[in-house]
């Protein structure tokens, strides 16, 4: 029982792992292109 | 000497083209369920006889060779090639009975457009479409942004070893596991995972927004789907600004930066190595590359006096970039507002966003960021080379999926397609200017096809020339395949039918 909980584990941990770290980079980079835009409009007036 | 077809071979292809039409049929059942589903009887009848006709043409190509062998390389190339103009053909004709188009030829335009995940549409009435038709628009883009074969090898059209030639035909060349099966799998089931989330939050949102919920769904389903292949077709005429919601655009942006990263990037954040994906080439090509044209783009807007001080502008400018960096083609803004509100450096910034596409190995067309990293690359070596003492030997490495070496074959191979595809472009625009367009308008409008972005500004319309039109397409069909496929094609094709010039000394 204990074994196949932790099969579980293992075979569950990277995948999600390795999508919540790419899906949260590409939410940092939109944001980062926002503050690009907004940083740009101010500038430009 | 060029090599030809010989009557083996055209049997051979035959079958296998055969199998891809009863194939082709199977998808047809579709729409034929969405049209039950909606009590659609006229569009019901269509796709049922559509797909009869389908499976009768391809039983019939099935009987040129009853027992296929394997294939070899070049008519792995043949297959593929004749396969996307094939299948476009058998799609249109259901879309051209449906009433919305002027021409067969207009129809085949959709057909075309939307297997190569272009997304630009010379439907007449769109508004009106029926679901059906329109669930049908939509898995041709599913269908033809996966790839034709790579579907078609998922689910074992070809049995266990046809596969690999096939494969590296279309314009893929990674394989995320070493079994050319299971790594079509992967994409597939990669696809249906993300297809199917975003249908769900996406159609809370249409919900949210006062839709109807079976409307609702069938529109967040064709959202998903259209923007995860970085397709382009929209259930509405006004594209995405139909929504006018922030929200949507939000989780379109999402799924249209998804579809753009290569799947062999999924395979390893699958594996937990994300190590592997930041340091990757392409991901830090297309960071830089992005986040440069933002300025641009955002630049020219602000500097623009018209519409500096909307935010609104703005906040469809981002969604406009992003549709074209990943050659999706979804429009916040209207296809006339591009050439009269954008200032023409935005409206270039667009083109040539769309030009360069997205990462090689997705679903994004145009030239891949993964070329243009590489040129880059070797234009490095070829300084560093040149300040290196004689008995040095310069290496340059680079990451992707490992790392790697920069071979002067790598180098070719991504030359020749830049150079390509940027011939198609200027050939596209002068063909465009031919038709009388305007300048800007025909290169953003030849790039648009040629890239599969599909963002236009009314050169593309229903019952245009059809010199034009036919041109068009030919761009869409060889910008999808990356050229050497259908440059193979062309030559092969062509070495068959003019007649073998006698052997010298042979009389």
């Amino acid at each position: 029982m204990r074994k196949s909980i932790d099969d579980i584990k293992s075979a569950a941990v990277p995948p999600l792992a390795g999508f919540s770290l790419v899906l949260l980079s590409i939410a940092g980079f939109i944001v980062a292109l926002w503050v690009i835009i907004t940083v740009v409009r101010v500038v430009m007036g | 000497m060029w090599q030809r077809f010989t009557l083996y071979d055209l049997r051979v292809i035959g079958h296998y083209l055969g199998t891809l039409i009863m194939f082709s049929a199977l998808l047809m059942a579709v729409p034929l369920t969405v049209a039950l589903l909606f009590q659609e009887w006229e569009p019901a009848a269509r796709y049922l006889a559509a797909a009869g006709g389908a499976l009768t043409l391809g039983s019939l190509l099935r009987f040129l060779r009853v027992e296929p062998c394997r294939l070899t390389r070049r008519q792995a190339l043949a297959v593929t090639g004749l396969a996307w103009i094939v299948l476009a053909l058998v799609y249109s004709v259901p879309l051209y009975f449906s009433g919305h188009y002027l021409t067969y030829l207009d129809a085949l335009f959709d057909g075309v457009s939307g297997l190569t995940t272009t997304g630009a549409s010379v439907v007449v009435d769109l508004d009106h479409l029926s679901n059906a038709d329109n669930m049908f628009r939509f898995m041709m883009h599913l269908l033809g942004g996966l790839g034709l074969i790579v579907v078609a090898l998922s689910i074992g059209l070809f049995g266990k070893r046809a596969g690999a030639s096939l494969y590296t035909s279309e314009g893929r060349r990674e394989h995320v596991v070493p079994n050319v099966i299971q790594t079509t799998q992967f994409i597939a089931r990669i696809t249906a995972v993300i297809i199917s989330l975003a249908t769900v939050l996406l159609s809370l949102m249409c919900v949210v927004a006062g839709m109807e919920p079976a409307r609702a769904v069938m529109h967040a389903l064709w959202m998903a789907i259209s923007g995860f292949v970085t397709g382009g077709f929209a259930p509405a005429a006004q594209s995405i600004l139909y929504y006018h919601s922030f929200p949507i655009e939000l989780v379109l942006i999402f799924l249209m930066i998804l579809g753009s990263v290569s799947f062999v990037m999924y395979a390893e954040a699958w594996k937990g190595r994300v190590g592997a994906f930041f340091r990757d080439i392409e991901t830090r090509t297309t960071a830089i590359w992005i986040a440069a044209m933002t300025v641009v783009f955002t630049a020219s807007l602000a500097a623009w006096p018209l519409f500096s001080d909307l935010p609104a502008l703005l906040r469809r400018g981002l969604f406009m970039v992003i549709s074209a960096y990943s050659t999706t083609g979804f429009q916040t803004i209207t296809t006339n507002q591009l050439t009269t509100v954008l200032s023409s450096g935005a409206f270039l910034s667009l083109a040539l966003l769309m030009a360069v596409g997205g990462s090689a190995g997705s679903t994004a067309g145009g030239i891949k960021l993964y070329r243009v990293g590489i040129i880059f690359k070797s234009i490095v070596s070829t300084v560093k080379e040149a300040l290196a003492p004689d008995s040095a030997r310069v290496v340059v490495a680079y990451n992707h999926v490992g790392r790697r070496i920069l071979s002067p074959e790598v180098v070719k191979e991504a030359m020749t397609v830049f150079i390509l595809y940027v011939i198609t472009y200027a050939l596209g625009a002068l063909v465009g200017i031919a038709h009388g367009h305007e300048a800007t308008q025909a290169i953003f409008e030849s790039v648009a096809m040629t890239s599969n972005g599909g963002i236009v500004t009314g050169v593309v319309s229903p019952g245009m020339p059809f010199t034009l039109e036919l041109f068009y397409i030919f761009q869409m069909w060889v910008g999808r395949l990356e050229f050497v496929t259908l440059l193979a094609l062309i030559v092969e094709v062509g070495a068959s039918i003019i007649p073998r010039r006698k052997a010298r000394g042979a009389s």
